[in-house]
C-alpha cells in the first residue's frame, strides 16, 4: 500500500511492483527516474511510466485501483500521497533516438523497470540544451555524481543531437555538464 | 567571493550573465532571476541591443530578448555567461528554480505551486 510518508522510491518500487505482477511492462522514466537516482539532488512530485505496449489502458487501472488510486484528467492520484503517477504517450525517446533498454532493480519481493542512470542523464541533458533549463542540468549532473554512467556515450548522444544550427547549443551544454561533473559540483 | 563586476557593476554582470544564460528571455524574468529591479534591467537591455549583442521581438505585448546568434561573439559570450553563473551561487540557484522546458498540458504543479518534473 502507499503511505502518507513513502518517498518517490517507495511509490515507484509499490507501482512497479503491481504493473509488473500485472503482466505489464512499463519504465519508469523522465524527471521521476532523475529521483530515483539522485533524490537528494532533484526532486520530481509524479512519477511517469512508460509503457512497452501500448492499449494496456484497462490493465493499468485494473493494477492500480487495489493500491487505492484512481484515475482522473489523464493521471491517477491517491488519497495519501502528493505524487502523482502518469503513463505518457510511448515509444521512450530520448531527443530523436528510441530508447529499447531499461535496468530492472529488486528491492527485496519488489521490482521496478527504470531508465538507465546514463540515459536520465541523455535525457535531462538534452532538455538542458534544447530548452535552455538549469533544473533539468542540475539532475543531470546529479544523476551523473550519484550513479554510474557512460560519459563516452552521453558525449556522442549530444554531438549526434546538435546539428547544424543547434551545435553551439548542444557543445556549451556538454561543456558545462562535463565541468561540473568533474569539479563534482552540483 | 566579493561580487563580479566584470561588465560595469554587479547587477549589470548579474542581468548580463542571466540573460544570456537564459539565451531567450523576457525582462520580468532577467530581473526575478537576477534580483534586479526591473528598470535596471530594462535599460541593461536597451544596451546590449543597442550593442547588437541582443535582438528582441514583440510576442503579444511582451518584450521577447534573445541572444543574437549573428554577432560575431555570439557563442563565446554565452559560454563565458555559463561559466560565471557557475560561481555566481545564487544566480545559479536562481536559475535550477526556473523550469523553462515544456510541460504537458493538465500536468498538475508540485507543492511549491512549481511546475512538476
Amino acid at each position: 500500500m502507499i503511505a502518507p510518508d513513502a518517498t518517490l522510491r517507495d511509490v515507484a518500487f509499490t507501482v512497479g511492483t503491481a504493473l509488473d505482477r500485472a503482466g505489464i511492462e512499463a519504465v519508469l522514466c523522465g524527471g521521476s527516474a532523475a529521483t530515483f537516482y539522485a533524490p537528494d539532488v532533484y526532486q520530481s512530485d509524479d512519477l511517469d511510466f512508460v509503457l512497452t505496449f501500448s492499449g494496456e489502458g484497462e490493465a493499468v487501472v485494473a493494477a492500480l485501483t487495489p493500491l487505492g488510486y484512481s484515475f482522473a484528467n489523464g493521471m491517477f492520484t491517491h488519497p495519501a500521497s502528493h505524487f502523482t503517477v502518469e503513463f505518457p504517450k510511448g515509444p521512450l525517446a530520448i531527443g530523436a533516438e528510441t530508447v529499447n533498454r531499461f535496468d530492472t532493480v529488486r528491492d527485496g519481493e519488489r521490482v521496478l523497470h527504470v531508465v538507465t542512470a546514463t540515459d536520465v542523464v541523455r535525457d535531462r541533458l538534452n532538455k538542458f540544451a534544447a530548452w535552455d533549463d538549469f533544473s533539468a542540468l542540475r539532475a543531470a549532473v546529479g544523476v551523473a555524481l550519484a550513479a554510474d554512467v557512460d560519459l563516452g556515450e552521453i558525449r556522442a548522444f549530444m554531438r549526434r543531437e546538435g546539428q547544424g544550427v543547434f551545435r553551439a547549443r548542444f557543445e556549451q551544454a556538454l561543456t558545462t555538464f562535463e565541468r561540473r561533473v568533474r569539479e563534482r559540483r552540483l | 567571493m566579493d561580487a563580479l563586476k566584470l561588465f560595469g557593476g554587479a547587477t549589470r554582470t548579474r542581468v548580463v550573465v542571466v540573460t544570456l544564460a537564459l539565451r531567450d528571455t523576457y525582462p520580468r524574468e532577467v530581473a526575478r532571476v537576477a534580483r534586479a529591479p526591473l528598470f535596471s534591467v530594462q535599460r541593461i537591455l536597451d544596451e546590449l541591443e543597442r550593442e547588437g549583442i541582443l535582438v528582441s521581438v514583440l510576442s503579444g505585448n511582451q518584450r521577447r530578448v534573445m541572444l543574437n546568434v549573428e554577432w560575431l561573439a555570439a557563442n563565446e559570450l554565452r559560454a563565458l555567461a555559463l561559466r560565471l553563473a557557475e560561481v555566481m551561487p545564487d544566480v545559479r540557484a536562481a536559475l535550477e528554480a526556473e523550469r523553462r522546458r515544456p510541460r504537458r498540458r493538465g500536468k498538475p504543479v508540485d507543492r511549491a505551486g512549481r511546475d512538476v518534473a
